[in-house]
């Protein structure tokens, strides 16, 4: 059994997480009918390219923004009709993290952790010391990795049962990035708390996602576990004639160079027996390969 | 919750409260002079005192923190509520600093009784009032550029005016602009000595800051941050 069944059958089965069929409008761009779920326990990566709508996603689930269609729960509790029960329950980091310029991270803290009830003072001091933070410099002159880290310093000292983080690794140096990817793999490793992981770095999600949603162009192109991926999607390679026979069905994003043609397939077991005898090599495909094929096949 | 917003803007716009202070500095010289107009110098530091709220907000948004402040576990309904209560505290605070020092400075002699007017109270509640009920929802919408706004209307409006005057042949038309928006104050004021009038006034200024209220809340419910 893996540690992650442990942690959902420590829930119950019921996702802290659940998107159903939401939608959102902004002009042109169209956020269309989104549904994925995450339990608790687990963390769970958005991934797309850049605009795909993954911060939409973020800023829908903190009623940031109004949703066109849809629902949405945390906790079985729509934010929209539960906002500050909601909000309590979650800990965010956004893109890029806005707080008051001219005060210093200690006094954030004291304005941010007035309006949380499970604020940990002691807990916000130790992670400002533990992320190499001042406490009384100026929020407007750190870096933007440092401010980062300040802003998940004051997601994590109330205890979120949700943290949302959008893009947080970005900005970040690469030794506290693993650092970091390693307290996120901790914090829920109690199955009471999870981890919505937006990102376009697809490594940091190899090393740590349970979950993985797909989203490109305003569209979830896949929602599965991490295994489920391993097991279902897989990079093919082989001569020309891979494109002629019955296993052209079960790819897509096909690349065609001299000497064969490179694809990625969604039911790599299916393929596999198509191929049983022919020329061909099924290898394992990265996240970065499944969104690179499936964006050419779109 | 309310009290956490409230402590929340008295630190991070601690400027707007040592700022007052030149202001009041002002108000002090000129309550020197025999006749000073005190009716006219507490209307105006309670008019300031309620515009704080617009200019909080505005803040609140030029350092782009609405998003973090909407994603704190707060309804955006009270957020709206805190900065119209920081209205009627600041504006009242302001009113009662003015007529405090009209009341209390050696060099000035007014009395109790004309500081403490009730037709100059209802004329700083309207105006403050009316104020604030036009100004918060463009501020809590569109923030710094509301506001900005907002005063860039009027001053189009003034200079529109002023070639419409000039079209029909009339002479210095700010003059009479001006004149009559003084006549109408005055008249105003003048009217409040009815209670019935006084009543009234107050009654469609409770209306109008009840639908500046419900209109900020839905602009602001509805702001895609």
């Amino acid at each position: 059994m893996r540690a992650g069944d442990a942690r959902a059958a420590e829930s119950g089965g019921e996702p802290l997480l659940e998107f159903r069929e939401v939608s959102k409008r902004y002009g042109e761009f169209l956020l269309d009918r989104v549904s994925f779920s995450l339990p608790r326990g687990y963390i769970c990566g958005l991934v797309g390219p850049n605009g795909a709508g993954k911060t939409t996603i973020v800023k829908l689930l903190l009623n940031l923004v109004d949703r066109d269609a849809g629902r949405i729960e945390v906790a079985g509790l729509d934010p929209a009709e539960h906002e500050t029960a909601v909000k309590a329950r979650i800990g965010f980091v956004h893109e890029v993290p806005t707080f008051y310029e001219h005060l210093s991270l200690e006094a954030i803290g004291d304005i941010v952790g007035s309006f949380y009830t499970a604020w940990d003072e002691a807990l916000f001091a130790s992670l400002l010391v533990e992320f190499d933070l001042p406490p009384r410099v100026r929020f407007g002159t750190l870096s933007r990795g440092m401010r980062t880290k300040g802003a998940l310093a004051l997601a994590l000292a109330h205890r979120a049962e949700l943290l949302v983080l959008d893009e947080p690794t970005a900005g970040l140096d690469p030794v506290f990035r693993r650092a970091l990817l390693e307290r996120l793999a901790g914090y829920v490793s109690d199955g009471r708390a999870s981890v919505l992981l937006s990102t376009h770095i697809t490594s940091d999600l190899e090393r740590i996602a349970d979950f993985v949603t797909y989203v490109r162009a305003g569209r979830v192109v896949l929602s599965a576990t991490r295994d489920e991926l391993a097991e279902r999607w897989a990079i093919v390679r082989g001569g020309p004639a891979l494109l002629e026979g019955e296993a052209r069905a079960l790819l897509s994003g096909w690349e065609r160079a001299p000497h064969g043609v490179t694809a990625l397939t969604f039911d790599a077991p299916g393929l596999r027996r198509r191929l049983a005898g022919h020329e061909g090599v099924v290898e394992r495909a990265t996240l970065e390969d499944i969104m690179f094929y499936t964006g050419r096949s779109c | 919750m309310l009290r956490k917003l409230f402590l929340k803007d008295a630190r991070l716009n601690p400027h707007l409260f040592w700022g007052v202070i030149p202001f009041f500095a002002w108000v002090a010289y000129a309550l020197r002079e025999d006749g000073a107009p005190v009716g006219m110098l507490t209307v105006v530091s309670g008019v300031m005192g309620a515009a704080t709220a617009a200019t909080v907000a505005a803040r609140e948004d030029r350092f782009h923190a609405t998003a973090l402040l909407a994603s704190l576990p707060v309804p955006r309904e009270t957020l709206v509520l805190s900065r119209y209560l920081l209205a009627a505290v600041a504006g009242a605070a302001c009113f009662l600093g003015a007529a405090a020092l009209a009341a209390l400075l050696p060099w000035s002699s007014h009395a109790l009784g004309s500081i403490f007017d009730p037709r100059t109270v209802v004329m700083a509640l309207v105006i403050a009032g009316s104020s604030v009920a036009v100004m918060l929802p463009m501020a809590l919408r569109f923030g710094l550029v509301g506001v900005v706004a907002f005063f860039a209307v009027l001053q189009v409006a003034g200079v529109v005016l002023f070639f419409i005057a000039s079209m029909f042949g009339l002479r210095q038309p700010m003059r009479l602009v001006f004149g009559s928006v003084e006549a109408g104050l005055r008249a105003l004021h003048a009217s409040f000595a009815d209670a019935g009038a006084s009543a009234l006034a107050l009654a469609v200024l409770a209306g109008a800051l009840w639908l500046s209220y419900r209109l900020s809340v839905w602009l602001t419910t509805r702001r895609d941050l």
